[in-house]
């Protein structure tokens, strides 16, 4: 048997102890181990295992997730998120799908702040989808804006994404982050017009909510103060150079807590209860992901991704069709891999051949970008949509995926754009 | 049987509260860094012990989860079984399975603490040994494994567990 | 093929070390009339630095690209003597007086557990990029933050600098919001982690990264291949090892050309201020060869054996 054919019959596996409820991260794992011990050696996936697991468990970027996941608990706890949201109501509730397209807002401006989509989707599904629930949105609506909303963080600068394609390929990383902003913004676009025509469609998904006199909503804006100072805090810190990206969990984390403090919207058992969630939630995210690591590593030996690149690369196709292969490749690898290992298994691949038919290579860049977070919100192994599992445990993975579908239908005609378009990448990164 | 639902609640309550410990020392420490760095006040130390903190804040927080069965599953197909014996079996069963994974890591980190620990790992610039922290990482994924053998024992007896994932009904139907 | 080899690397084929490994793999191929073939996974796609040669040994990958000076413990003459060679400004020195010292010491490759080298890298040796200032005497580097290897924030702190040990992919925006105030890099660098958009002055302090056996095949592969093709990878050693060398020099051209064309101010230091700053090195250096000493390897020797021949 062939290692892809191997590969492929280990995917299958991997679907069936899914369907039979097993953990997902587990049988991820478990496949992904006994499968790299099949086609390597028993011990090369014991060591492999050891290694890529104690290895996540060191690495300090997504190490911050926890304090990105301790800030959303706090600012849900303090009930801060709700006043954002009670904002939001007031202000443009009454428009159809107008709270799913102010999450869809929120993420955008948490996207300035935060390089990890992880987080973006926790700190969301803690605040936005319980107030869209409250107000009676349809859970396909609600939890997918907030998972595809956790897909704009990586276009928004700072972006994690974009700094490990520049290494990777060696283009400027300043005009990286210069060719996300109008896609980003365009994006955070598309997506509150996909919330637009589908609560036309289907009018219960996303129901208008009361109207509110202009002193009501003048008066509204006392609430957001709260909100207002902790993204001020962490965004002045940012700008100004006093801490990165990474460390922002901390101190938003702190800031909230201070915050509500100093409000007196914090109790001790509020704040115990934040915390202890915290743990459980970040033992349901890092569950995923240890077991997506070592199935990372099972699916680049059963050398399906490079056999897929060759096919791609010997096709003497027209340099159109190449990308447009290159980007539904992208599409269906995005499946079953997370964002980072596509990154690495197939842009040192791709980049070549992308850049000698004469693609400019941040244009690239900012389409793989866009896939690999696509690919956070399909199915089956979607990253956002475990972590918004992990926090809303009674809205079934299947509605959560379905509820993704209308903005992946959103991510392809962006991408659609861009490729027409590309002034729209190219136009601040090259200024 | 209490006594070991008993036992293992307290043991996961104790290492909660060192992963605790752990994700607020990391916060506490990113914090005293920025500020620091503000004043001008050298403080080399703080990647490293970054690395050290996240091992347990990490590790303990997959075994904290597993005691409040608290994992991302597709319950979809097995929530057509009507038959709830069986229903626990099939759970059960996949929860055994599934701790063989941890099962591995939890070998794969000692034989690893082990091997560092005769090379006397240090951490870098602080100079802390790194042993006692892959320790603490093999035996909270161990606890997990234990955690997740118990419960599957229970359920393959038809007791049910705690549950916290989605075994809820879809609410839209 | 009759032997399918897997070749792992952290780098992609973009990188000066991905472009050598791909002639490389290329020229094996061909000189074992196509018995072998090798399948490079790139992009730590297959195995991590920090681990590289734990996971080579355990079959990971066949051969792997390796640096055991991201190591974090074991493997102690190659993981600690390549910082010995602080103060050298020529690779090509470095990499003379290194492979010497291989010939020497049979230690080093007994180190490796069983695999066999292919290939030895030098690294090119780093300078201080900075943001505000030229660095051009030791009280210029008073107060600042810089993010640096772990074997040179002693002389740093000794300097009244503060070093930091951030990983890579922080570096970039940091440095671009003024969290840091600069970085220790090399010229390619400015290019290919472009250092260049986020730092104005190129101060030429040199940060010597010594050698290190960089590409290995493992103990079972190895065995498994017949003499006359195992002769082909040996007659190839050096072909690596210069053709890395080569590219590597030409990405520092190439870094500082770019540089250039993006304004950054390059800059000499006086020989006297290198010569002082080296010296700060000099106790961590005494210090690691007495705890090689030790553990009963030929530390201080081989020391004084890189500090000799630094004065020739
Ligand atoms: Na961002
Ligand atoms: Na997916």
């Amino acid at each position: 048997m062939t290692a892809p054919t191997f590969g492929l019959i280990g995917i299958v596996i991997l679907f069936t102890l899914i369907g039979f409820g097993m953990p997902i991260g587990f049988a991820m794992g478990l496949v992904g181990f006994a499968g790299f011990a099949f086609l390597v050696s028993l011990d090369a996936a014991i060591v492999r295992t050891g290694v890529t697991t104690y290895n996540l468990a060191t690495n300090y970027a997504i190490g911050t997730v926890p304090l990105f996941l301790f800030m959303a608990h706090i600012l849900f706890a303090a009930g801060i998120g709700k006043d954002l949201f009670d904002f939001a109501a007031k202000w443009i509730g009454r428009r159809r799908g107008g709270l799913a397209m102010a999450t869809i807002g929120a993420s955008a401006g948490f996207a300035s702040v935060n390089a990890s989509s992880l987080a973006a989707t926790a700190t969301m599904g803690l605040i936005a989808l319980p107030e869209m629930r409250k107000h009676n949105y349809g859970l396909p609506l609600a939890s997918g804006s907030v998972v595809a909303g956790g897909t704009i963080g990586s276009l928004i600068p700072p972006s994690g994404m974009f700094i490990i394609y520049g290494i990777l390929t060696e283009t400027s990383i300043g005009r990286l982050f210069s060719a996300g902003i109008i896609p980003g913004i365009l994006l955070a676009i598309f997506y509150m017009v996909a919330i637009g025509i589908w609560c036309r469609v289907d009018p219960g998904a996303g129901p208008r909510g009361p109207k509110y006199s202009w002193r009501e909503k003048l008066l509204s804006f006392t609430k957001i103060g709260e909100v207002l100072a902790l993204f001020v805090l962490v965004m002045g810190g940012i700008i100004s150079g006093w801490f990165t990206a990474t460390e922002a969990g901390a101190v938003g984390a702190t800031g909230a807590i201070l915050i509500a403090l100093v409000r007196r919207r914090l109790t001790f058992e509020s704040a115990k209860t934040a915390i202890y969630a915290t743990l459980k939630t970040t033992g349901m995210i890092f569950g995923i992901l240890f077991g997506a690591m070592v199935f990372n590593s099972f699916v680049t030996v059963t050398t399906i991704p490079t056999r897929v690149v060759d096919l791609v690369a010997n096709g003497d196709f027209s340099p159109m069709v190449v990308l447009l292969l290159i980007l539904i490749v992208y599409f269906f690898l995005g499946m079953i891999l997370d964002a980072s290992a596509m990154m690495t298994l197939t842009v040192p691949l791709f980049f070549p051949i992308v850049t000698s038919l004469g693609f400019d290579a941040i244009l690239f860049g900012v389409l793989v970008v866009r896939m690999t977070e696509i690919a956070l919100i399909t199915p089956p192994v979607g990253m956002n949509v475990y972590v918004l599992s992990g926090i809303a445990k009674d809205i079934p993975l299947t509605t959560m995926f379905r509820g993704a579908m209308p903005f992946v239908a959103a991510d392809i005609l962006h991408v659609t754009a861009l490729i027409i378009f590309p002034a729209l990448a190219l136009w601040l990164a090259y200024l | 049987m209490h006594f070991i639902d008993t036992t293992l609640r307290r043991i996961c309550a104790t290492a909660g509260v060192i992963g605790i410990a752990a994700i607020l020392g990391l916060m506490g420490l990113t914090v005293i860094t920025v500020v620091l760095r503000a004043l001008h006040i050298a403080f080399p130390g703080t990647y490293s012990l970054s690395e050290l903190l996240l091992i347990p804040a990490v590790s303990i927080s997959i075994a904290y989860a597993a005691m409040h069965n608290d994992h991302t599953r597709a319950v979809i197909f097995v929530n057509r079984i009507s038959n709830t014996r069986l229903r626990h079996f099939i759970h059960g069963l996949m929860l055994i399975l599934g701790s063989l994974f941890w099962a591995v890591v939890a070998w794969a980190t000692m034989r690893e603490a082990i091997r560092r620990m005769a090379q006397n790992e240090l951490s870098p610039i602080i100079d802390v040994p790194v042993a006692p922290f892959r320790w603490a990482m093999a035996l909270a994924i161990l606890l997990c494994v234990i955690v997740l053998l118990w419960q599957g024992f229970k359920l393959l007896k038809g007791i049910p567990v705690e549950d916290e994932s989605h075994q809820y009904a879809d609410p839209e139907k | 093929a009759e032997f399918e080899l897997t070749y792992s690397t952290t780098y992609s084929p973009t990188h000066p070390y991905g472009q050598a490994d791909e002639m490389w793999i290329q020229r094996i191929e061909e000189q074992t009339n196509g018995r072998v073939k090798i399948t490079p996974f790139w992009g730590g796609a297959l195995i991590s630095s920090r681990e590289g040669i734990d996971e080579l040994n355990a079959g990971v990958a066949d051969i792997a690209y390796i640096a055991p000076i991201y190591a974090t413990s074991g493997y102690d003459l190659n993981r600690l003597t390549p910082q010995f060679f602080y103060g050298y400004e020529d690779a090509s020195k470095v990499l003379e007086v290194y492979l010497q010292l291989w010939e020497e010491y049979p230690q080093y490759a007994e180190e490796l557990d069983g695999a066999q080298v292919l290939g030895y890298n030098v690294g090119t040796p780093m300078h201080l990029m900075l943001r505000e200032k030229p660095f051009t005497q030791l009280s210029d580097l008073e107060g600042l933050r810089i993010r640096s290897a772990v074997d040179y924030i002693g002389a740093l702190t000794a300097a009244g600098a503060e070093g930091v040990t951030m990983p890579m992919t922080e570096t970039y925006p940091s440095l671009q919001r003024g969290v840091l105030d600069g970085v220790i890099a090399p010229y390619e660098a400015l290019k290919s982690l472009s250092f260049a958009e986020v730092i104005k002055y190129y101060s030429e302090l040199p940060h010597s990264r010594g050698a290190y056996p960089s590409r290995a095949i493992n103990a079972a592969a190895w065995s498994r291949l017949p003499e006359d093709i195992q002769q082909v990878f040996l007659d190839n050693i050096d072909f690596l090892t210069q053709k890395t060398y080569e590219l590597a020099q030409a990405a520092e051209d190439e870094g500082r050309a770019y540089g250039e064309q993006l304004g950054v101010q390059f800059n000499a230091v006086a020989p006297e201020v290198i010569a002082e700053y080296s010296a700060a090195f000099e106790p961590a250096a005494r210090e690691t060869a007495a705890q090689l000493d030790a553990k009963g390897l030929p530390g201080t020797e081989i020391l004084d054996k890189i500090r000799a021949a630094i004065k020739n």
